[in-house]
C-alpha cells in the first residue's frame, strides 16, 4: 500500500484495455442496481398521482419506502467504497458487545431471532459503533440473502482482539465465487439472478474493519457458502456481562 | 399514454419478473392502463406454469431471474405455444441479449420509470398480423 501522498501507480500500471474493461464493468454493475429502485420509485410517485386502487395503497407505500432505502444503500456503500473515512460520522470508539450488534445487524437486516445463533464466550470490541453496525449488517445480509438457516456467529476472545467467524448452511460455491468474494463489483451467478447488489458489501466490510484496526476475511465453509471472519480490537480489560 | 386498449375486452398479460416491487409496479400500472393482470410469476417456471393457465395474450417477461431465467422460460413457453407473444422486460440489454431475443422474434423493453411506452408495446405485440401469424 502506497504512503500517504505517494501515487498508486498500480492503476497506471493496467493496460488501457483492462482499464476500460473496469470502467464498463463498474458503470454497468452500477447502472444496472440503480436501475430498479429509480424505476420504481418514479413508476410508483407517477401511479400514485393518477389515483391508484386504495386496496394496494400499503403495498405501494411500502414498495416506495423500500426502494428508497435501497437506493440509499446503494449510495452509502458507493460513497464507502470511494472513501471509507469520510463516509463515517465523526465518533469515538466505544466498547461494543458482540452479541447485541450482531442480533441488532441480523434485526436490521430483517432476520427473526430465532434464526441467529451467537455461540462462544461473552466479549467485546472497541470501535466506532457506526463502523461496527455496518460492517455486521454487510455480513449478516450477505449471509440472509445466500445462506440458508441458522447463521452462527461464534465468538472467539484472542489476546488484544476479539473475532467472530460467520457461517450459515448452504450450496457449495464455486472457488471463483470464494476466492472473489471479497473483491468489490464481484458478483456470483447466484447473486446476479437472485438478489440486488453492487457487489461491494464485503469489500466495504472489509474497508471498514481497517479502519477500525482490524480485518475481515473469507474463506469456503465446510458445509458449504462463506465464512466470514472478522476481527477487531477488544477492550484492554475484559467485560464480564454476559452478551449471549 | 394511450390508456384505452383497442378492444373492449381487456387484453390478458402476464407478468415474470423476480422483483416483486417491479411486478407490483407493472400490475399497478397496466391495471390503471386497461389491461387484464392475470398473473405474477417469479421466475421462468412460473411463467411457464401461469401461460398454460391463463393463457394470456402477452407476457412481460423478465430476464435475468433465478431458477428457470426469461431466456429459458421463453424457449420452453415457445416450444408448446408457438403462437404466444412475449415482450422481454429487462435492466440491460447488450448485444448478446438483442441478438437472442432478434432470434427469438420477441421485442425488447427497457425497464425504466416511464411506463409509456409499455402499453404501447402490449397492444402492438398483441396485435393479429395479416395471415394470423404472431406479431413478432
Amino acid at each position: 500500500v502506497p504512503e500517504a501522498g505517494e501515487r498508486d501507480t498500480r492503476v497506471t500500471a493496467l493496460e488501457p484495455a483492462d482499464l476500460e474493461w473496469v470502467r464498463q464493468r463498474v458503470l454497468n454493475v452500477v447502472g444496472h442496481e440503480l436501475r430498479t429502485p429509480t424505476a420504481t420509485i418514479r413508476g410508483l410517485a407517477e401511479t400514485l398521482a393518477e389515483g391508484v386502487d386504495p386496496a394496494v395503497m400499503p403495498d405501494v407505500i411500502a414498495a416506495l419506502q423500500r426502494n428508497a432505502r435501497r437506493l440509499e444503500h446503494l449510495v452509502d456503500n458507493l460513497l464507502a467504497a470511494a472513501d471509507v473515512t469520510n463516509s463515517l460520522p465523526a465518533e469515538p470508539p466505544s466498547v461494543l458487545s458482540v452479541g447485541e450488534v450482531a442480533r441488532a445487524a441480523w434485526a436490521e437486516v430483517g432476520g427473526t431471532p430465532d434464526d441467529l445463533e451467537v455461540v462462544g464466550a461473552a466479549s467485546s470490541w472497541v470501535a466506532r459503533a457506526t463502523s461496527v453496525r455496518r460492517i455486521l449488517f454487510q455480513i449478516l445480509d450477505n449471509a440472509a440473502k445466500y445462506g440458508d438457516r441458522p447463521v452462527v456467529v461464534r465468538v472467539e476472545a484472542e489476546d488484544s482482539s476479539t473475532v467472530v467467524e460467520i457461517s450459515s448452511p448452504g450450496p457449495e460455491l464455486p472457488a471463483e465465487d470464494v476466492r472473489f468474494a471479497i473483491e468489490m463489483f464481484w458478483r456470483g451467478e447466484r447473486a446476479v439472478t437472485s438478489s440486488w447488489g453492487l457487489g461491494l458489501g464485503l469489500a466495504v466490510g472489509r474497508l471498514l474493519a481497517e479502519h477500525e484496526g482490524g480485518s475481515l476475511d473469507v474463506a469456503a465453509g465446510t458445509a458449504g457458502g462463506i465464512v466470514t471472519r472478522l476481527e477487531l480490537p477488544a477492550p484492554p480489560v475484559r467485560i464480564g456481562t454476559d452478551n449471549r | 399514454v394511450s390508456s384505452t386498449p383497442s378492444t373492449d375486452i381487456p387484453l390478458k398479460v402476464l407478468i415474470a419478473d423476480d422483483e416483486a416491487d417491479i411486478s407490483l409496479l407493472l400490475k399497478v400500472r397496466l391495471e390503471l392502463d386497461g389491461f387484464e393482470v392475470v398473473g405474477v410469476a417469479g421466475d421462468g417456471a412460473e411463467a411457464l406454469e401461469q401461460y398454460r393457465q391463463y393463457r394470456p395474450d402477452v407476457v412481460v417477461m423478465d430476464l435475468l431471474m433465478p431458477n428457470v431465467s426469461g431466456f429459458e422460460a421463453i424457449g420452453r413457453i415457445r416450444a408448446e405455444f408457438p403462437t404466444s407473444r412475449i415482450i422481454a422486460h429487462t435492466g440491460v440489454a447488450g448485444d448478446f441479449v438483442r441478438e437472442e431475443m432478434q432470434r427469438a422474434g420477441v421485442p425488447v423493453l427497457l425497464k425504466s420509470g416511464d411506463l409509456a411506452a409499455l402499453g404501447d408495446a402490449i397492444r402492438i405485440c398483441a396485435a393479429p398480423l395479416p395471415g394470423g401469424a404472431p406479431a413478432t
